[in-house]
């Protein structure tokens, strides 16, 4: 499984959207607001799965803005920074 | 992605008045200022409707079986409170806190739970003078983050200006990219501490809990903020006690205490919240002239509560 579809799995699992299977999440789709429509505490969700599956802290939150655009984004953003992928 | 737009809290008075408490206080101490106060609030609540509007939310429900009159002289002396502890407030952070004493039984334990590193949830509320509570930062072995916003005229400014190291405060500003929240659960994750106010809506999810005989929306953000990291939660609430002295109670939380073990992420912050508004409840009820929230918790508009919040 790549990388993405992981994430998307690992998004459905640990923020319980029910509803969602991996293809229903787009690639370039927005994370938040308009699009899969997550919140601020979701994203305290993706925090911690960073940290927990990808051992991936964020200490720049500018960085951290762009990396929590969409699942390309955050994939990237796995891919520059974690040993663990 | 756009950024959050928080309500502004109730601001009373203009730059020239804030500049002249603060002349009052650094020359002459805070006993004139709290006699000017007395003609302040009397302007407030005799002149101005707005002030005894968001007073009568909370004063309506602590005391709901006042007559007009008496919830008017209720009112008066609550305002006088409030405006006596953000005289408090600018008055620690100018004068410094040896003018004041703070007691604080569990100072020790305090520290102790900052040791382990385990990243710690720091609840306070908007009573007393809870920026007292924030003195507490000496006491940590750890970082400590702020979430709140630094209002230009407030006298907080003159508060984290002037007292605390430095080294150990950060402030995470709210209205900033998803809340803060990030950032926050990132320093939780690092084994820092995070200090939120239970009783104003982070984020954008809020839960009802019955509070002083009516269903009233809280944040769940604090609770979810534990119950993802596994961080400790402590609850501090300060009480005015006297002249220039206050008290700290302090309330310790875990993940790992029995009624939340084996419990989901959701499970446990709803027994967090749940244990957090009791011990507010039970505060209001021994000091009535110390929770100074100026905002409808019993309104049932969800969605007029969550965007007026976050």
């Amino acid at each position: 499984m790549s990388l993405e579809n992981d994430l998307k799995q690992l998004i459905i699992d640990e923020l319980k959207l029910e509803d969602f299977t991996v293809d229903d999440i787009k690639n370039n789709e927005s994370l938040f607001g308009e699009g899969l429509g997550l919140d601020s505490l979701d994203a305290v969700e993706l925090v911690v799965i960073l940290k927990k599956h990808y051992k991936i802290d964020l200490e720049d939150m500018e960085k951290a803005r762009e990396a929590f655009t969409s699942i390309d984004s955050l994939a990237a953003y796995i891919r520059e920074h974690s040993e663990v992928q | 992605m756009p950024e959050t737009n928080m309500p502004a809290p109730p601001q009373y008075g203009t730059r020239l008045g804030h500049w002249f408490f603060y002349i009052i206080l650094r020359w002459f101490g805070p006993a004139p200022a709290y006699v000017l106060l007395i003609f302040v609030v009397a302007y407030y609540v005799f002149i101005l409707r707005q002030p005894r509007r968001q007073a009568s939310y909370y004063l309506r429900r602590r005391f709901e079986r006042d007559g007009s009159l008496k919830r008017f002289f209720r009112t008066y002396r609550y305002i006088y409170r409030f405006g006596q502890c953000l005289i408090d407030q600018a008055a620690m952070g100018i004068l410094g806190r040896k003018h004041f004493r703070i007691d604080f039984p569990n100072r020790g334990d305090l520290y102790e739970l900052s040791k382990t590193k385990k990243g710690l949830v720091l609840l306070s509320s908007h009573v007393g003078n809870w920026q007292t509570a924030m003195a507490v930062v000496d006491d940590m072995a750890i970082p400590v983050n702020f979430m709140l916003r630094l209002d230009q005229r407030s006298a907080e400014r003159y508060f984290f200006n002037l007292s605390g190291e430095a080294k150990y405060i950060n402030i995470i500003d709210p209205t900033s990219f998803l809340g803060g929240l990030v950032e926050a659960t990132q320093r939780l994750q690092n084994g820092e501490c995070v200090s939120i106010m239970g009783d104003r809506a982070w984020g954008s999810r809020t839960e009802a809990v019955e509070f002083l005989g009516a269903p009233a929306l809280f944040p769940v953000t604090p609770y979810r903020l534990v119950s993802s990291t596994e961080a400790d939660l402590v609850i501090l609430l300060t009480a005015r006690t006297g002249k220039l002295a206050f008290r700290i109670d302090y309330f310790h939380f875990s993940c790992n205490d029995p009624d939340c073990r084996s419990k989901n992420r959701t499970e446990i912050s709803a027994i967090l919240l749940n244990k957090y508004v009791k011990i507010l409840e039970d505060y209001v009820q021994q000091y009535p002239y110390m929770w100074f929230n100026f905002f409808d918790f019993w309104s049932m508009d969800k969605n007029h509560s969550e965007a007026e919040t976050l």
